[in-house]
């Protein structure tokens, strides 16, 4: 009885080896895991006061349906260039759409256009059904999708109410002419992955860059037309900036009574939000 | 004891060093230059074999003895996020006039003769999906040179193969936490 204790492996001195080692290691990795808690907060993330929360307003009475925006997105980002037959197939990719809204176009003078960025949800539903989390809402309320990382599934583009994902069906192409305008800022996607707008991140990373380097942070005049989009949008109707500052022109055109955002009833919390006299759109 | 050597001992070592061989079969001591991973999955990001660079440019000559930046000729690494290589002007500065007996000097001035650039070969590539802002790094990090690349203080010759110490996700992920870099993955990729 005594030598088959001895030989079996848990005898109660093993056991609180074990032991000791399983708790220092659980130990050991929340420590690692919530570095909060364990370690003081560095006086440079303190500093920040709160993140920022990008977002848009389109204003659809200055619109003009130019697709302006559509273009310039177009060429910032590299999208591959497609043509008719993908068109009719449904599977061109586009990141800015320029669709016709749902009014009656005999009623509103104005021509009836729908400039469509990805939305930046604040609930996206898209990141919940990504199995491989290939696509996330970063702490700057932008949803962040991988290329690398996704696996082209395509349970995101089933999943946005809004349509605003696009999958690479082949290998992206460009005309031999084109291939030395394409922008170095913005990866070339390969087949097989799905994309989005990025809401022009890289211009971001820019210029916090710049501003982190010559110490003078960005004013919302610097951001207002930031993204390729509102950069090109002839009447301006396109703003950008921060939601979180109550300051910015964004911000307080989102809070103006002509604003409503799309399919609200659906609770995706859009970043992008549009004005409009008579919230044709909003039939949620 | 000798059970407990057969146990524990025997199996933890014989693990340690299947780990070991695997990490250095499929990562290589240098994963930008080889390892099986690399090979499979095309991440080269360098050329594998040493190049023949044009000229041979003495870095510790020009760094020790004539007390120039890395700035100076690679102008750009203070200044955007390439850092660039020099441009024939970066050298005819000092060298219209002969300063020593090395051949490849008048090769320079020949260069400026024939109005070329002086054909350096880039050694170092990021993968495409990769953004790497040099001035972020130096200007803002205020990190050196060789944090990151050999030490060229010391190199008697022009970079022939990647001089880049490690360019893996992790090293860049566990620097940037140590120093309270953001770590989003916006941050790096593109």
């Amino acid at each position: 009885m005594t030598s088959g204790v001895e030989n079996s492996l848990w005898t109660r001195k093993r056991f609180a080896k074990a032991l000791a080692l399983a708790v220092g290691t659980v130990l050991g990795y929340a420590a690692k895991a919530f570095p909060a808690v364990t370690a003081p907060v560095p006086p440079a993330l303190a500093a920040i006061k709160r993140p920022r929360h990008w977002g848009m307003v389109i204003d659809l009475d200055l619109c003009t349906g130019c697709g302006a925006c559509s273009v310039a997105c177009k060429v910032e980002n590299n999208v591959p260039m497609t043509g008719n037959d993908e068109t009719h197939q449904g599977t061109e990719i586009e990141w800015m759409s320029l669709l016709p809204g749902p009014g009656d176009s005999t009623v509103h003078r104005r021509a009836d256009m729908l400039p469509m960025p990805c939305m930046h949800c604040g609930n996206a539903p898209c990141v919940k059904v990504c199995p491989v989390g290939a696509t996330y809402k970063n702490e700057e309320g932008l949803t962040v999708q991988i290329w690398d990382r996704c696996i082209g599934c395509r349970y995101c583009m089933t999943a946005c109410p809004y349509s605003r994902r696009s999958f690479n069906w082949a290998p992206p192409q460009w005309p031999d002419s084109y291939k030395n305008y394409l922008n170095p800022d913005v990866a070339t996607r390969p087949k097989g992955v799905v994309e989005k707008c990025t809401f022009c991140y890289h211009r971001i990373r820019s210029m916090n860059e710049k501003a982190k380097v010559t110490g003078q942070p960005p004013g919302d005049e610097d951001i207002r037309y930031l993204p390729a989009c509102a950069q090109s949008c002839p009447p301006k109707a396109i703003v950008f900036g921060d939601l979180n500052d109550p300051q910015s022109l964004a911000a307080k055109l989102s809070k103006s009574s002509r604003a409503f955002t799309l399919l609200s009833h659906l609770g995706t919390e859009p970043s992008v939000y549009y004005l409009s006299r008579n919230q044709i759109i909003d039939e949620g | 004891m000798r059970k407990y050597l057969i146990n524990w001992l025997l199996p933890a070592g014989l693990s340690l060093l299947g780990m070991g061989l695997v990490y250095q079969g499929l990562a290589g001591e240098n994963p930008s230059n080889g390892g099986i991973l690399a090979k499979v999955f095309h991440l080269k990001t360098a050329p594998s074999e040493a190049v023949r660079q044009p000229l041979a440019f003495d870095h510790e000559a020009h760094i020790r003895a004539e007390k120039m930046e890395c700035a100076d000729c690679h102008r750009f690494a203070t200044a955007g996020p390439y850092a660039t290589l020099p441009k024939l002007k970066d050298c005819r500065d000092c060298h219209s006039e002969p300063q020593g007996q090395h051949p490849d000097e008048a090769a320079v001035r020949e260069y400026a003769k024939k109005g070329m650039e002086i054909p350096w070969i880039t050694v170092n590539r990021l993968p495409g999906h990769v953004y790497f802002s040099h001035r972020a790094h130096v200007v803002d990090g205020k990190m050196d040179c060789w944090d990151c690349h050999r030490d060229m203080r010391k190199e008697k010759q022009a970079a022939m193969n990647s001089d880049i110490k490690a360019l893996t996700m992790s090293r860049c992920m566990a620097c940037h936490e140590a120093r309270h870099a953001k770590n989003d993955c916006l941050t790096c990729h593109k």
